[in-house]
């Protein structure tokens, strides 16, 4: 059986690796005898063969030991983010009071005995003023502080003119940005592992918090199960629920957990089945962009 | 002189020090690999830092059969295999990786060689892998697991998910095209080409 130069260079590189059967062997063997140019070729490819098996080997970056080792030190710290509300600080936490505003006000007081947040006000109307990231309040609570980017239009204290409109928190590290409908309200995250905003439908308790964590995260808890969610644009986030509960827990954006998270407060039970389609709306809305 | 099966010993009870010499004697070899299958340094050191954490926490179930070079090098083919098929789903191969500039080379471990074919030997190992670098990722990586990996195309083909005779072919090609460049790079071979105009006699 005759073959063309071109099916000999197929084959010649099939035989380097030992996968030519006899009769394509036996093929090529009559092409080689006949065409020096493939003959040729041959000797070149078995050069080519040998010198990658030599391939010199390149120099790993001048840290990677260190880098290594701390790493392997480092295994004993658990680089897992538990869900909020899975954290046992905070269902000690609920307890105590039902406004979910409080409780994160409490939440950071508990986590960080440094600066309070200036006003936590009890009531659902008025967000905590814009703090920045590191928790720290703002002077002036009806200016952003520099580290976040609140919308001019609403402030803080009054209460958001009725129609819908764009919210961005930005820090040195990401930028989550949400169109809110008419009738949600939303304020910014300012704790010191996640950043970001939290968005609940007016007069309910308990929201949904779009995170962006600083550290590597994965999910800890028991009983996690995901499943692909198509969002209202057609893009694909993962829902993750624990136990079996039939309320959603954490979502986020693609197929892979990233940096983002979203997370349902434990008071979105009693809302969700009503909100779930504008909540998704939300969600399918955000702009999240790491520095 | 301790042996690479002592220290894989001590390594095992917990003996970091252990496996800080043997990560010393493999990190090369092992950044190596993951570099010329992904293309690129930063990914490169992910990787294989990835794979000796692996190997640090599979250290208890690892039997000796074979040596811990070639087990870290087969962890390190499939840390870089995942990393390959993410990259798959995500988005589509970059066409081109762009060649990296002074890349660091290690002394040369045999001074006894003549020095002149040291040179010549250094020279076309740059050339080649200025060749891999230069070929479209989907053709390197297949090349890579075959010649560096020591997978199968069988291996490849399921690995890859990809038909036997894809393999094959994007192999061959990526075989012809590293040809090609080493020969426009200034004749690297020991076997010249047949005739001045082989290269263009060639489709």
């Amino acid at each position: 059986m005759r073959i063309t130069c071109e099916q000999a260079a197929l084959l010649l590189s099939a035989r380097l690796d030992g996968e030519v059967t006899e009769q394509e062997a036996a093929a090529l063997n009559d092409h080689l005898a006949r065409c020096p140019e493939c003959r040729a070729i041959a000797a070149q490819l078995e050069e080519l063969h040998s010198a990658m098996a030599d391939l010199e080997d390149m120099s790993a970056p001048a840290d990677f030991t260190r880098c290594v080792m701390e790493r392997l030190g480092e295994q004993e710290k658990p680089s897992k983010v538990v869900p909020l509300f899975r954290r046992p600080q905070f269902k000690a936490i609920t307890g105590l009071a039902a406004c979910a505003l409080l409780c994160v006000g409490l939440y950071s007081a508990y986590r960080h005995p440094g600066p309070q947040p200036t006003a936590v006000s009890i009531g659902t109307e008025h967000p905590v003023p814009g703090t920045s990231p590191r928790g720290i309040p703002a002077e002036d609570p009806q200016t952003p502080s520099s580290a976040a980017v609140y919308d001019a239009r609403t402030g803080a204290e009054t209460a958001k003119p009725d129609e819908s409109y764009n919210v961005e928190q930005r820090t040195e590290h990401a930028l989550i940005a949400l169109h809110i409908p008419e009738g949600w309200d939303v304020e910014p995250i300012g704790e010191e592992d996640c950043t970001g905003l939290r968005f609940w439908p007016k007069g309910r308790e308990g929201a949904v918090r779009l995170c962006r964590y600083e550290q590597p995260i994965e999910l800890g808890g028991t009983g996690l199960v995901t499943e692909p969610v198509r969002l209202p644009s057609g893009r694909v986030w993962t829902v993750g629920t624990y136990d079996g509960h039939t309320v959603w827990d954490v979502l986020y954006p693609g197929e892979e957990l990233g940096a983002f998270l979203a997370e349902l407060e434990p008071g979105v039970a009693d809302w969700w089945a009503e909100y779930k389609g504008e909540a998704l709306e939300i969600l399918d809305s955000a702009k999240l962009e790491e520095n | 002189m301790i042996t690479e099966q002592e220290l894989v010993a001590r390594a095992k009870t917990g003996d970091s020090a252990a496996f800080e010499q043997l990560l010393v004697q493999n990190q090369n070899r092992v950044f190596s690999l993951a570099f010329r299958m992904v293309g690129d340094r930063e990914d490169a050191a992910d990787l294989a830092q990835e794979a000796f954490l692996k190997a640090w926490t599979g250290l208890p179930a690892f039997q000796g059969n074979s040596s811990f070079a070639t087990w870290v090098y087969r962890l390190t083919t499939n840390v870089c295999i995942d990393f390959l098929r993410k990259q798959q789903h995500r988005r589509s191969i970059q066409p081109v990786a762009a060649p990296e500039d002074a890349e660091s080379w290690t002394e040369p471990a045999d001074v006894s060689q003549d020095p002149q074919h040291r040179l010549e030997e250094r020279e076309r190992s740059q050339a080649l892998d200025r060749g891999l670098q230069a070929l479209p990722a989907h053709h390197r990586q297949v090349l890579v697991m075959r010649e560096m990996g020591g997978l199968s195309y069988q291996e490849i083909a399921q690995t890859l998910e990809l038909d036997l005779g894809t393999v094959k072919s994007r192999i061959a090609r990526a075989r012809s095209a590293l040809r090609k460049h080493l020969l426009a790079e200034g004749n690297l071979f020991h076997v010249p080409p047949s005739k001045p105009s082989e290269n263009e006699s060639r489709r």
